[in-house]
Formats: C-alpha cells, sequence, structure tokens
C-alpha cells in the first residue's frame, strides 16, 4: 500500500486561543508537522503613526501608550525621552527614579501576564488564574499613582505627571513582598512542572550564534547565552544606579526563555525595592512651555528601552512645528513575530506553536501601529 | 575632559568612517550616537562595512521620514554594536519622484519586513528584496498612506459613510452646550434616580 504525502493549509488565527493577540499564522502542514509558516497581520492596524503627525505632542501621549497593550510604559517613557532629548530638557531626579520604578512595576506585571500566557499555551489553566490576579495588586499601584489601571499617560515630558500619594511607598512594598512570596507556588505549578519541562525543552531553539544579527532581543537573545540588555548596554533614567543580574542561559529554548524571565521577576523586585529606598525628595515635574503652541526644536532622536519583550525604541522627527514630523515606534515583536516566528515554526509541531509565540513574546499591536 | 574622554569610542568608529568613506558626513551626536549622512549608492557597502569589520551586529530599525518640501524620502538605518556600544544612524536621501533603492536584506534577514513595510507605507522599491506584497493594508488602491501628501480626512470622506448623528461636523461639546443651552441658568440637581432642574426662581421642572 502506498501512503500518499498530503500537505494541507492551516490557518492559525486571528481568533484563536493560543495566539498573542489579533494575527494569524498560516501553516503548510504535512500530519502534524509544519512545513512553512507564513505570519499574516494587517487585523490590528490604527495608523497611529499618521494620527500623531497631525496632533501635538502633549495630544501624543493618550494614542503612544496604546501602542503596546500589555505594557503600555515604555512607550510613554520612551516618547517622553525622545521628545525631551530634542528639546533639550533635563529631567528632575526624583521624576527620574519614579520612572524607573513605574517601568520596574511594568515589567513584573508584564511578566506576569505573560506567565499565564505561557502555562495556558500548555494547558495549565490554574497559572492564569493566580498571575493574572496577582498582576491586579500592581493594577492597584499603578491605579493609586496614575489614576489609570493599565494606559496610564504618567511619564510625559519633564518628568511624571504627579508626586508618589500618601501611603505610596508602605504599599508597594507590601506588593513587592506578596508577589516574592508567590514565586515559589509559580515554580511549583509551572517551572518545575514535569509536563512543562518535558514540552518545553529543545523545543523552539533559536541559534545563539545567530541570534545577534538575527534581530533576536530581550529574554530570548539572553537565553541564547548573550549578556545584552538595554539597561546596561545604553543606559537611561536611573538604571547605572541601581544593582540587579542580567541572567543569562545557554539551552535558548522555550523553557530557557521561560526561566530568564521568571529570574527577571526577582531582579525587578529588587530594583523597585532599591528606588523606593534611594529616591530623593524633591520635584517631580521640571515646567515645559506651554503645550498648545510648543515649537519643539528641529532634530530627531532614536531613544531606547528594555521592555519586558525586549529592546523598544522610538525614533522622533521634528520639523520645528508644534507636531511631529514622524514618530516611529520599533517594538520587537516586528522581528519575533515575522521574520523569526516564521523560521522557528519550521519542524514543528502543530501543537507547538503557541507555547513557541509565548514564549517569543508575540504582540502583534507593535507590529501593525 | 570626562565628556572628551567617553566619547573616545564614537570619535575613534566616526574617523574610521570618515576616512572609509570620504563623501560621508559624519557627526557624534551625543554618548552613544553617530549620525552618517550618506551617498544612496554607498549604503549596502557601508552596511556590511560596519556589520564585518566594526561588529555592528544588530540592525535595530529602518525608518523613512518624508520631506515633501525637498521632494525626497529620508531613509534612516539604526545599526547598534554590541560589543562597542554605540549606535549609528545612516541617513540616506530618495527621489520623491522615482522612488527605489537597494536591499540589505542579503546582510540581515530582518531588513525584509522593514522594507516591506516602507514600501507599503511610503512606496519605496526596494530592488532584490523577495517579497514586497502589502502587509499591513488590504486592497489599498491610492497613494501610499504615511506619504505626506496623504490626506486621512479627505480619504474617509470619500471612501466610508459616516453614521447617521456622527458627521463630520459633529463635534460632542457644541452639541451638549446647545442641548442644555437654555437649562444653563437653572441648576441640575439628581434626586433619586430623576434629574430635577431648579430654575431661577426656585420653580422645579421636570
Amino acid at each position: 500500500m502506498i501512503q500518499t504525502v498530503k500537505e494541507t493549509t492551516l490557518f492559525l488565527g486571528p481568533q484563536h486561543p493560543g495566539i498573542t493577540g489579533n494575527m494569524m499564522v498560516e501553516l503548510k502542514v504535512i500530519g502534524d508537522t509544519i512545513k512553512k509558516a507564513t505570519t499574516h497581520v494587517g487585523y490590528l492596524h490604527r495608523g497611529f503613526e499618521k494620527l500623531m503627525e497631525e496632533r501635538l505632542y502633549i495630544q501624543c501621549f493618550p494614542i503612544v501608550c496604546r501602542i503596546c497593550v500589555p505594557e503600555p510604559d515604555p512607550n510613554e517613557e520612551n516618547f517622553a525621552r525622545g521628545v525631551e532629548e530634542l528639546a533639550g530638557i533635563e529631567v528632575p531626579e526624583r521624576a527620574k527614579w519614579i520612572r524607573t520604578m513605574v517601568l520596574e512595576l511594568s515589567r513584573i506585571q508584564a511578566y506576569l501576564f505573560w506567565m499565564g500566557g505561557q502555562s495556558a499555551s500548555v494547558g495549565l489553566y490554574t497559572m492564569p488564574q493566580w498571575t493574572i490576579g496577582d498582576r491586579d495588586y500592581i493594577l492597584d499601584l499603578f491605579e493609586d499613582l496614575t489614576g489609570g489601571r493599565v494606559y496610564h499617560m504618567y511619564i510625559w515630558p519633564g518628568g511624571v505627571r504627579r508626586d508618589l500619594p500618601k501611603g505610596f511607598r508602605d504599599k508597594a512594598l507590601k506588593t513587592m513582598d506578596y508577589i516574592e512570596s508567590r514565586l515559589p507556588d509559580y515554580d511549583r505549578l509551572l517551572f518545575e512542572n514535569a509536563m512543562f519541562l518535558k514540552r518545553a525543552r529543545g523545543i523552539g531553539v533559536i541559534d545563539p550564534e545567530k541570534a545577534l544579527e538575527w534581530g533576536v532581543v530581550g529574554p530570548p537573545l539572553r537565553a541564547a547565552g548573550h549578556h545584552n540588555d538595554t539597561r546596561i548596554d545604553d543606559p537611561y533614567e536611573k538604571y547605572p544606579e541601581v544593582d540587579f543580574i542580567v541572567p543569562t542561559r545557554s539551552e535558548s529554548d522555550v523553557y530557557a526563555r521561560a526561566m530568564i524571565r521568571r529570574f527577571e521577576i526577582e531582579q525587578s523586585i529588587l530594583i523597585v525595592r532599591q528606588v523606593l529606598d534611594k529616591m530623593p525628595e524633591g520635584d517631580v515635574y521640571e515646567q515645559i512651555p506651554n503645550p498648545f503652541y510648543w515649537q519643539v526644536p528641529k532634530g530627531d532622536a532614536y531613544v531606547r528601552t528594555e521592555s519586558a519583550r525586549g529592546e523598544f525604541a522610538y525614533y522622533v522627527v521634528s520639523d520645528g512645528s508644534t507636531k511631529p514630523r514622524r514618530v516611529h515606534a520599533r517594538g520587537p515583536a516586528f522581528v519575533h513575530a515575522v521574520s523569526l516566528l516564521e523560521d522557528l515554526l519550521i519542524e514543528q509541531n502543530i501543537a507547538d506553536v503557541s507555547m513557541i509565540m509565548n514564549s517569543l513574546g508575540t504582540c502583534p499591536p507593535e507590529i501593525e501601529r | 575632559m570626562e565628556t572628551e574622554k567617553s566619547l573616545a569610542v564614537e570619535n575613534e568608529i566616526a574617523r574610521t568612517i570618515e576616512s572609509t568613506f570620504h563623501s560621508a558626513k559624519v557627526r557624534v551626536i551625543r554618548e552613544r550616537r553617530i549620525e552618517v549622512i550618506l551617498r544612496g549608492d554607498l549604503l549596502p557597502s557601508l552596511a556590511s562595512n560596519l556589520k564585518y569589520y566594526h561588529q555592528f551586529q544588530h540592525l535595530s530599525l529602518i525608518s523613512c521620514v518624508d520631506w515633501l518640501e525637498e521632494n525626497q524620502f529620508e531613509l534612516v538605518y539604526f545599526f547598534w554594536s554590541y560589543t562597542k556600544k554605540v549606535m549609528v544612524l545612516v541617513k540616506v536621501r530618495v527621489d520623491r519622484e522615482n522612488p527605489k533603492f537597494m536591499t540589505i536584506c542579503p546582510l540581515w534577514r530582518q531588513a525584509q519586513t522593514y522594507e516591506r513595510e516602507i514600501h507599503e507605507m511610503f512606496g519605496i522599491n526596494f530592488q532584490g528584496n523577495p517579497n514586497q506584497t502589502p502587509f499591513l493594508l488590504e486592497d489599498w488602491d491610492t497613494i501610499p498612506p504615511m506619504r505626506r501628501d496623504f490626506n486621512t480626512r479627505k480619504y474617509v470622506n470619500e471612501t466610508y459613510d459616516w453614521r447617521p448623528g456622527r458627521e463630520e461636523h459633529y463635534t460632542p461639546r457644541v452639541v451638549i452646550a446647545e442641548t442644555y443651552h437654555e437649562r444653563q441658568d437653572g441648576v441640575v440637581k439628581f434626586e433619586g434616580d430623576r434629574v430635577v432642574i431648579h430654575d431661577k426662581n426656585g420653580e422645579k421642572e421636570k
């Protein structure tokens, strides 16, 4: 009997619980094995960059934070820093410390969010309930600090919008203690789980030698053994003045990336504690010109942040008018979810697609903007 | 003194680029940022020079700016060196009338996606790019949307119908002011789930 080999086309997404956001991966499969993968995006294109060209600088802040849904703060911080670099504004010390703290809190909540997605992708449905619930305690902190839970519009040119509210420090420390006390539970349920170990090891391996030139950034790069982090390489805000370790691993698979993120939660908790201790008193806001008539000097600036998924960058160009000439947001997913994912999925099993996507931190909003 | 010392690496890279590419205008913007303004046809050779001789392994971004007044596009390439911790911004100008440029896909494969997006959004044709099919937009038949002369508002008005009551001149603040204009002299109070308006004479009106 002759067995015929038949190639089938499988459309994964845009509505699929395993896909991180509104995108589609077109798979050519033989049996369970993927022979070709193509990313299709365009379900979420809102034209933010075009919108910003017709708005005042201050009106761009409600827009930039919507570019990345799970982690909006690097966008705000990047855009604010880009405008500050163009206009030559010096930010008060205390505002820089507060920005560092907000970015780290944002990183922790993004990792908790990711942890839920990663464990759901292998069928562990208790973890999302726990981590999304614990993430809400950090969102409570954001609500106290900024008034918003997910989108904050808190960091803007010249500093931050307002100082820490009364009792914020104690509440933040308490929340950090709580998140830290939960990590052993997460370990037992996900990181030491035999099923996760069996499925995640040796899957989705990025060639460590090629990782740098393929544009891999963030936890996937560190999981490939490269000790690179924008917080150290291209320092910004108050990162040179806090102590933290950048963990690396050499396996470069889904499990290594998961462990990198797990250790970075601990480091972020340490950074938040240091920031709360070291933060000086003082102003949080440097007076800027009237934002309705503010003509930002001509020039361009490229600013970078280490977000939870890797290098996040903004290219801001001003032609000397009240509106930006061009704002270009560079998200890590633009590389991770298109050229890298298409390559990694080849010869993998269909069931591992969403696990690999989650481990790369795929986020369609920042591809399409 | 300290700033001079900290810019040593940047100045050295700038000098090397200047001596290799005589027509390039090189400027150290600040710590870890170098700007290179380059003649268009030299870009692939500068890119491979940076990648293979100066350890600029990472292509961070390719961006495009439309300078409508000068009738040119500006392509900006961002190369980052993990070993030297320096970013080089290479700027080249492309004619706006017949925009075409060379691809750098053979050097960095992620350049393919960046170029594909720029081709869609600005209409620049990257020669040698294997796939320049539509990336984000669907059935787009007018000028590329990120060009400065593309008028978003005009396009929307011509292409789509407004929902009744949501016409273009609809501004919520004006509508609210007009709706409540005659009641502005009174005082609005909530009594339970009812809105009661007290006018100046103290008379109640529902």
